[in-house]
C-alpha cells in the first residue's frame, strides 16, 4: 500500500477497514497463546437478533469486510445465519477457525458462498509442534478441515500461523502444507494478550528467530502477514502492507458482548471505546474519546531519536501495554535492542468475563 | 458505430472518505484510494451504467482528461466498458 494511503488512514476513517468481530468467547480448544483467553462462553453474548442488527449497522457504514473470530465462531448455532446475512449485505467475511467443525457439509456450504475467506489456524508444521500449543488432536482436526474444504471445492483457504520460536524454523514445511491443500499461508505476530501474556516469554521468537522470519517473509510477498511485522522493518525493506498500528484508526474489535476495543489485542478496560448495546457503533467509531486520541499525531516518544522510527513507528501498542512498557516506549521486540529486552514483566490481563458452560 | 457504456464493476465497493473514496475489490481483495472528485463522480454515474458520451458531458471534462480517467479506472477494474447494443440494430 502506498504512503499517501497510509497517511490518510492515520487520521481515521468513516468506517474501519479491519473490523474484527469475536462472535463468542466459547471455544472447544484452549490454546496457550489465545489472544482473547477464550474457553467458556461469556454470559450475555449478543443474541441472533442483536448480531443481525449489528451487521445492518456496519453494512450501512460501508464496511467492506468483517474479520470473524472468537473463541471458535463455528460453535455458535447461528454461525451460518450471521455469515449469510453479512454476505447478503455485501460485506465480505474472513473468518478464523480451528477447523473442528469444518466437516464436509459445512465446507460445501462455504464453497457455495461468495465473499467468504476461511482461515484455519495451525501453529506448527507437525502434530507435536502444533499440539503443544493448541492441544492434543488439534493438528489432525485442522488438516482434516483443509481436506474437507478442498474436497468441497472451496478455493484458496488460508492457513493462519502465529509465529513462535518453535515454528519459525519450519516455515518452509508450513508453506508446503499450505500448497498441499491449495491454501495460502498467513503468518502473524504473537502478541502477549489474553493467554498470550502468560506464554509470551516462552513462545515469542528469539531475536535470531525474528531476523530469519523477516528474511523469509521478505522473499515471499505472497505470504500474508496481516500487517503485523512492521516492528521488524528496520531489518530491511518493509514488508508489503500498511506498516502502521491501525488501532482505532483502521482496526477495531467488537467482542461477543458488544464491547468495542481499539484492536483485537487490546481487550482491556483502558482500550474500551464503548458498547454497541448502549450506543450505535458508528458513533463509537467516529466519536469516542479513546479513538480520537489514538488518531492524533503522536508527540515525541522514547523512539524519537531512532533512525528507524519512520519504518517501525515504535512497534505494536498492545505488545508494549501487555508487557508493562509505556505506550511511547520501544516495542518489546525492538530489533535494535532498545526495549530493555527480557527485563519486562509481562502483565497478565484477562478479559472481563465470568465463566459459564458452553452450550 | 455502437456507443460504449461505462458500468461500475459489481465486484467493487466504494466508500466516501474525507480525502476522496476508499475502494475495495472483492475479486482481488485489494484496497485502494480514489482521490479525484471527478473519478468519484464518474463512478457514481456508472453505478447503474451510463453511456460514455453522456458521462463526459455530465462531468464537463475535456475528451483527453475524460479518456485518461476512464483508462485509469478500467485499469483498476473499477469501471467496465461495455458495448452498448441497445440501439445497434439499424442495418
Ligand atoms: S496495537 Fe498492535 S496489534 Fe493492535 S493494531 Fe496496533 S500494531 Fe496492530
Ligand atoms: S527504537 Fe523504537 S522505532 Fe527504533 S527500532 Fe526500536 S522500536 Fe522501532
Amino acid at each position: 500500500m502506498n504512503d499517501s494511503l497510509a497517511s490518510a488512514l492515520r487520521a481515521g476513517l468513516a468506517a474501519p477497514i479491519c473490523l474484527t468481530w469475536e462472535l463468542t468467547y466459547g471455544c472447544n480448544l484452549s490454546c496457550r497463546h489465545c489472544l482473547s483467553d477464550s474457553g467458556p462462553k461469556a454470559p450475555g453474548e449478543l443474541d441472533t437478533g442483536e448480531a443481525l442488527a449489528f451487521i445492518d449497522s456496519f453494512a450501512e457504514m460501508g464496511v467492506f469486510y468483517v474479520n470473524i473470530g472468537g473463541g471458535e465462531p463455528m460453535m455458535r448455532k447461528d454461525f451460518f445465519t450471521i455469515l449469510e446475512n453479512a454476505v447478503a449485505r455485501r460485506v465480505g467475511v474472513k473468518f478464523s477457525t480451528n477447523g473442528t467443525f469444518l466437516d464436509a457439509a459445512a465446507s460445501r456450504r462455504l464453497a457455495g458462498m461468495d465473499y467468504v475467506d476461511v482461515q484455519v489456524s495451525i501453529d506448527g508444521h507437525d502434530q507435536a509442534t502444533n499440539d503443544e500449543i493448541r492441544g492434543q488432536g488439534s493438528f489432525d482436526r485442522a488438516v482434516a478441515a483443509l481436506g474437507n474444504l478442498a474436497a468441497a471445492g472451496f478455493e484458496n483457504p488460508k492457513i493462519s500461523v502465529v509465529a513462535t520460536r518453535h515454528n519459525v524454523a519450519h516455515l518452509d514445511d508450513l508453506e508446503a502444507l499450505a500448497r498441499r491443500f491449495g491454501a495460502t499461508l498467513r503468518v502473524t505476530r504473537l502478541r502477549p494478550s489474553g493467554r498470550g501474556a502468560q506464554s509470551y516469554s516462552d513462545l515469542r521468537p528469539t531475536p535470531e528467530g525474528n531476523r530469519s522470519l523477516f528474511a523469509w517473509l521478505s522473499e515471499r510477498p505472497q505470504v500474508l502477514t496481516g500487517d503485523s511485522f512492521f516492528h521488524l522493518s528496520p531489518l530491511g525493506d518493509p514488508l508489503p502492507g500498511l506498516n502502521m498500528c491501525g488501532a482505532g484508526r483502521v482496526v477495531c474489535l467488537v467482542d461477543p458482548v458488544g464491547d468495542v476495543y481499539a484492536c483485537p489485542f487490546t481487550i482491556h478496560p483502558d482500550f474500551r471505546a464503548g458498547n454497541i448495546r448502549q450506543q450505535p457503533f458508528s458513533e463509537i467509531w467516529r466519536g469516542s474519546r479513546l479513538f480520537s486520541g489514538l488518531r492524533a499525531e503522536p508527540g515525541p516518544t522514547g523512539c524519537s531519536s531512532c533512525s528507524a522510527y519512520a519504518a517501525c513507528q515504535g512497534g505494536c501498542m498492545a505488545a508494549k501495554f501487555h508487557t508493562g512498557a509505556a505506550l511511547d516506549d520501544p516495542d518489546p521486540e525492538c530489533v535494535l535492542g532498545r526495549s530493555g529486552g527480557s527485563s519486562y514483566t509481562v502483565v497478565s490481563i484477562r478479559p472481563r468475563r465470568a465463566a459459564v458452560a458452553v452450550d | 458505430m455502437p456507443s460504449e457504456r461505462l458500468r461500475l464493476n459489481p465486484r467493487i465497493s466504494l466508500r466516501e472518505e474525507s480525502f476522496g473514496a476508499l475502494c475495495y475489490n472483492f475479486s482481488t481483495r485489494e484496497l485502494f484510494l480514489v482521490k479525484s472528485r471527478l473519478a468519484m463522480k464518474l463512478a457514481e454515474l456508472a453505478a447503474t451504467g451510463v453511456e460514455r458520451a453522456l458521462a463526459r458531458a455530465a462531468l464537463g471534462a475535456t475528451e483527453e482528461r475524460f479518456d485518461q480517467l476512464v483508462e485509469a479506472l478500467v485499469a483498476r477494474q473499477v469501471l467496465l466498458v461495455e458495448e452498448d447494443s441497445g440501439d445497434a440494430c439499424d442495418e
